[in-house]
């Protein structure tokens, strides 16, 4: 691995300013997804070759949680996963939430793998981790998934460049309608964590909002609302850990037994974690059976536009959308 | 005289009264005197456009490339990022088999884009002169600097494109005819072949179907994106292949 600076940030405006400063200053939180990066040196003609890390952990409060009643959860972004999937506080208020953190990776690697950098991990599309590949992500002129081996790729949003989103906490943080503080240059803004995962349309080089100098740090989720109940389900090629090929989180709020209001998101399926809508509207005002269940999800996944290889992670997508349901209900 | 300056042909008279009328206007507008308006034609018949994008359904495979890729080059030159080209599904297309080889169960689509008709009748109805034919390609373009978005050149334009609930990339923007309307920036945009590109329409050099066939992985002496004349055969045949 070649070598590269490394600055200990001591506060988020130190951080912000560095980040400013340097144009090819990267920051680092765990670590488990960048040093590999760099490891494997994957550049392009957008995708510059990192020299100075910029270390996040060494902030003050920037890892940690509280929670309260009436505010709900809030999540430093450097907080690591082992710490979150065993909180008390989570566990027992956002039993889902727990079972999303303890998703990724494994236990080793959740030790060191933050809630920041799973959320803004870069996705593991095999030609943008190859180096010897200039796809449009790196700034390159093709997608060689759409032409080549692509069974781990996008079913549902694709367009111009397929890859999926990586991370199994964004799902369920996205079905808690959890928001992301954000701090850059211009100060601190706190931004509904739907507006800021981005496709390949608005930016194919990048994956959420954040500019090079922004940072996320604290994540925000609601307090937990009487009668909601909730689901996750993640599905893997290996029973040990692996990255999702489908990924489904749910949120129902039912009253009188009928679906009052409903989120339902998945990852694994499309390039940024996708809202399945047409679900939402199936339940809505419904008592959820099987029945209803099958024919939300089938419904949902007419819109799935499979590639040559991957039509298989429809048919995961529906049973997930289907068990999610179901075991919310 | 080049073809530009060329008065209408008697075949075009249905044309031709249509731009003499619009004519008209333009010159009472301008203040102009009438003996100078029947002096010489309203206005002179328009150069063909040197290309038109040529679709073939039948090897798309609706990956929306060039879409964004449309989207992405407007932007860059500083104009609306709305998508010129839209892929609908289309259950009636047969596949090519090539296509049906090497990247099977994607579903059929159709390409639609503007067809560069050579009486363009968006052109004459735009009381702003934002409709233009580009002096070097031909192409018909819309100059969003004096577009008032009035949508007359939409209403002109002959050609409606599929219903919206069958659009590929399922993102609404209202779109009605080869001519789009863009809120973003209240103008209306169209096709240009990219006419400030030396390497030509985005999406005819990004289609990733296009590029497998220029590497001989993908056998077809057609490409699913082409530059052709647009030409009446031209013109002729895009409809064909749309019909």
């Amino acid at each position: 691995m070649r070598s590269v600076k490394y600055y200990a940030a001591t506060s988020w405006g130190d951080a912000v300013a560095t980040l400013a400063k340097y144009p090819l200053a990267k920051p680092l939180a765990g670590g488990s997804d960048l040093l590999g990066w760099i490891k494997d040196d994957l550049v392009g003609p957008k995708e510059p070759r990192w020299e100075i890390l910029v270390d996040l952990r060494t902030i003050e409060g920037a890892s940690g949680y509280r929670y309260s009643q009436g505010d709900g959860l809030r999540i430093g972004a450097l907080t690591p996963l082992s710490t979150l999937e065993t909180a008390k506080e989570i566990v027992e208020n956002y039993p889902m939430l727990a079972k999303a953190f303890a998703a990724p990776a494994s236990p080793n690697i959740r030790n060191v793998g933050t809630l920041g950098g799973n959320i803004n991990q870069r996705p593991r599309c095999w030609y943008l981790r190859g180096p010897e590949f200039s796809c449009y992500k790196k700034g390159g002129d093709f997608c060689f998934a759409v032409t080549g081996m692509n069974q781990y790729h996008a079913i549902l949003d694709g367009e111009l460049c397929y890859i999926v989103h990586p991370s199994d906490t964004a799902p369920a943080l996205l079905a808690f309608d959890a928001k992301a503080k954000i701090v850059g240059p211009r100060g601190e803004k706190t931004v509904p964590l739907s507006e800021y995962f981005i496709g390949p349309r608005v930016d194919v080089t990048r994956e959420t909002i954040l500019a090079h100098d922004e940072l996320m740090t604290e994540i925000q989720v609601p307090a937990p609302q009487p009668g909601v109940k909730t689901a996750y389900f993640k599905a893997t090629n290996r029973e040990t850990y692996d990255f999702a090929i489908v990924n489904v989180a749910s949120w129902l709020k039912i009253k009188d037994n009928l679906v009052e209001d409903s989120r339902i998101y998945l990852s694994g399926v499309a390039p940024t974690p996708y809202r399945a809508t047409i679900v939402e509207q199936t339940i809505k005002g419904k008592r959820i059976d099987e029945a209803l269940a099958r024919q939300a999800a089938d419904q949902q996944m007419v819109r799935a536009r499979p590639m040559s290889d991957n039509a298989y992670k429809v048919d995961i997508a529906k049973a997930l959308i289907r068990r999610a349901l179901l075991e919310a209900n | 005289m080049t073809d530009a300056q060329q008065p209408p042909a008697a075949e075009d008279r249905r044309d031709f009264l249509k731009l003499a009328g619009a004519g008209a206007v333009a010159v009472a507008f301008l203040g102009a005197g009438a003996a100078s308006a029947f002096a010489r034609p309203a206005f002179p018949r328009m150069a063909v456009s040197t290309g038109v994008i040529m679709p073939d359904p039948s090897l798309c495979i609706g990956c929306l490339t060039c879409e964004v890729a449309c989207s992405q080059v407007h932007l860059e030159a500083g104009m609306s990022g709305v998508p010129r080209i839209r892929i609908f599904d289309a259950k009636d297309v047969r596949l090519n088999p090539e296509i049906e080889k090497h990247y099977p169960g994607r579903g059929t689509f159709r390409q639609l884009d503007c067809l560069m008709c050579p009486d363009a009748p968006c052109l004459p109805v735009c009381p702003t002169g934002a409709v233009q034919v580009d002096p070097k390609t031909g192409a018909r373009i819309i100059a969003e600097s004096a577009c008032i978005a009035c949508g007359k050149c939409e209403a002109a334009c002959p050609f409606p494109v599929m219903s919206e609930s069958v659009a590929t990339n399922q993102k609404p923007n209202g779109q009605r005819k080869r001519i789009i309307y863009d809120p973003a920036k209240n103008v209306y945009t169209k096709c240009d072949l990219c006419f400030w590109r030396a390497e030509g329409p985005a999406c005819v050099e990004r289609c990733p179907v296009n590029i497998r066939i220029r590497q001989g992985v993908v056998q077809s002496s057609v490409l699913c994106l082409d530059v052709k004349p647009a030409d009446q055969a031209g013109f002729e045949k895009v409809r064909a292949i749309e019909a």
